[in-house]
C-alpha cells in the first residue's frame, strides 16, 4: 500500500515536469526560462529521491546528489550568460 | 507506523512542489517568480528527502537536502542580481 503512494507521486512529479517544460517554452524573458529550468532540475531530484525511497535503492540518492550540484552550477552559469556581460 | 510518516511527508512535499510550479505560472514579475520557485523548492525537497531516508535509502538522502539548501540561496541571489541589472523584473 505504501509503494503505491511513492509510485503515484512519481507520476505526479512527471506531470509537474511537463508543466515546467511549458514554463521554459513560454518564459517571458531569458531569466524566467533559466528559473524554470532550475525548477525542472529540482523536480528530477525529487523524482530520484522518490524512486530511492519507494524501492529502497540507495543508488538513486547518488544520482540526486550529482543532479543537485549540476543544477546549481548550470543555473549560475546561465545567469552569468543572461547578464549583459560587462565587468564580469 | 514509520511508513505512514513517510507517506505524509511525500504528500506534503508534493504539495509544496506543486505550489512552486504554480508560482512560476501565476506570479506577475520575474522577482516574484524567483521568490516562489526558490523558496518553495528549498522547503519542498526536505520532506521528500526525509521520506526517502525513512523508506530505506539511508541517511544519505538528507545529504541531498543539505546540498540543495546550501546552493539554492546562492543561485537565487545570482538570478536576482541579474534581474536587477537587466531590469527584466520590471516588465508588466
Amino acid at each position: 500500500m505504501h509503494d503505491i503512494v511513492f509510485q503515484l507521486s512519481v507520476v505526479w512529479i512527471a506531470g509537474l515536469l511537463g508543466a515546467s517544460v511549458a514554463a521554459v517554452l513560454r518564459g517571458r524573458s531569458r531569466l524566467d526560462q533559466i528559473l524554470a529550468a532550475d525548477a525542472m532540475v529540482l523536480l528530477v531530484i525529487a523524482m530520484a529521491l522518490l524512486v530511492a525511497g519507494g524501492q529502497g535503492e540507495a543508488e538513486f540518492v547518488d544520482a540526486a546528489l550529482v543532479l543537485a550540484l549540476l543544477g546549481f552550477s548550470t543555473t549560475v552559469a546561465l545567469a552569468r550568460l543572461a547578464s549583459r556581460g560587462d565587468e564580469r | 507506523m514509520s511508513a505512514y510518516v513517510a507517506d505524509a511527508l511525500v504528500v506534503f512535499g508534493l504539495i509544496v512542489m506543486t505550489l512552486a510550479i504554480a508560482g512560476l505560472f501565476r506570479m506577475p514579475t520575474t522577482r516574484l517568480r524567483l521568490h516562489a520557485a526558490s523558496k518553495a523548492s528549498a522547503v519542498g525537497v526536505l520532506p521528500l528527502a526525509a521520506a526517502a531516508a525513512i523508506g530505506g535509502a539511508g541517511v544519505r538522502a538528507l545529504l541531498v537536502w543539505l546540498l540543495v539548501i546550501v546552493t539554492t540561496p546562492v543561485s537565487a541571489h545570482v538570478l536576482a542580481l541579474v534581474a536587477e541589472e537587466t531590469d527584466e523584473g520590471e516588465e508588466q
